[in-house]
């Protein structure tokens, strides 16, 4: 089985090392905004519902960048001569699960934005609101991303993360969406010219539904490889 | 992603060689789980695939795979 170079070895604990730091960067940062958003909701007011988002925004981060500065903590031992196979299924291990998460994440959020828009029709609109409204469709785009191989990850370790396989799960994974968006927006227009609060609605849940469906396609077509996947022989 | 048509012989080759499903992902440059899906008829391999299978194998790719009917 064939192991990294040396230099490739000092390369990537480099790398780490930087992904570490920066995490830790972040996650001081998701400190001081929760923090922010926490002060700013106690004194609040009519602005509380802002700063409760910037408050969650700042503990969303935290929550992230520690996930991240413990995934790439430089004195795991694991990353110790990783040979690439391994290598290989942890990221792709990884990019799947990050394939579940996302679009529950995502749609999820549809009701923080169905909320939002129920409010914005009864007349209290703010500026945080186009934010809220967004970012189911913000989180759809970042699935497809990742689909796609276009995310950081991927395109840092292309070499392992964009396999043949991969190539068709991927195909297959945005024919489902593909299917899935022109049906929702099919069924959006009509109720758009009906009722366009109604039809708005519809949009935002197409969109997510479209991420949605290209992330859980792919993530099930791995799953099925890995049934399919009897060990090495 | 299948296809009932693709014999494969993939793996009967593959032992002979003496190499696990790693070693051989490792020569081909994909990843066991390709390999395995591969041998397992889950998935259908592209010609170039084929073509890196059959190399790493010291072999031809009409030898790993044929038409079924």
């Amino acid at each position: 089985m064939a192991l990294m170079t040396d230099q490739q070895a000092r390369r990537e604990a480099q790398s780490r090392r930087n992904q570490f730091w920066m995490s830790a960067g972040l996650m001081a940062l998701g400190v001081v905004i929760a923090a922010t958003g926490c002060i700013l909701w106690r004194t609040g007011g009519a602005e509380a519902g802002g700063a409760g988002i910037v408050a969650g925004v700042g503990a969303g981060l935290v929550l992230v960048s520690a996930i991240s500065a413990w995934s790439k903590r430089p004195w795991d031992q694991r990353w110790r001569s990783e040979p690439i196979q391994t290598r290989r299924d942890r990221l792709q291990a990884q990019r799947t699960r990050l394939l579940w998460t996302f679009p529950v994440v995502g749609m999820a959020l549809l009701f923080v934005a169905h909320q939002t828009l129920t409010d914005v029709h009864d007349g209290g609109f703010r500026a945080i609101d186009y934010l809220r409204i967004s970012l189911p469709v913000l989180y759809a785009w970042l699935v497809v991303l990742v689909v796609l191989g276009w995310d950081k990850q991927s395109l840092v370790n292309r070499r392992f993360l964009d396999d043949e396989l991969t190539q068709v799960f991927r195909a297959r994974a945005l024919k489902a969406a593909f299917i899935v968006l022109m049906s929702g927006t099919t069924i959006a227009l009509p109720l758009t010219l009906w009722k366009p609060e109604v039809g708005v609605m519809a949009m935002i849940v197409a969109l997510t539904a479209a991420g949605a469906a290209a992330g859980f396609r792919f993530a099930w077509l791995d799953r099925q490889a890995n049934e399919a996947d009897a060990g090495d022989e | 992603m299948s296809s009932a048509r693709l014999g494969s012989r993939l793996k009967e080759a593959r032992l002979k060689a003496g190499l696990t499903q790693a070693e051989l992902a490792d020569l081909a440059g994909v990843s066991r789980k390709t390999v395995n899906t591969v041998e397992n008829g889950v998935f259908v391999p592209s010609t170039i695939l084929a073509l890196c299978l059959a190399r790493a194998l010291n072999t031809t790719v009409e030898d790993l795979f044929w038409l079924a009917d």
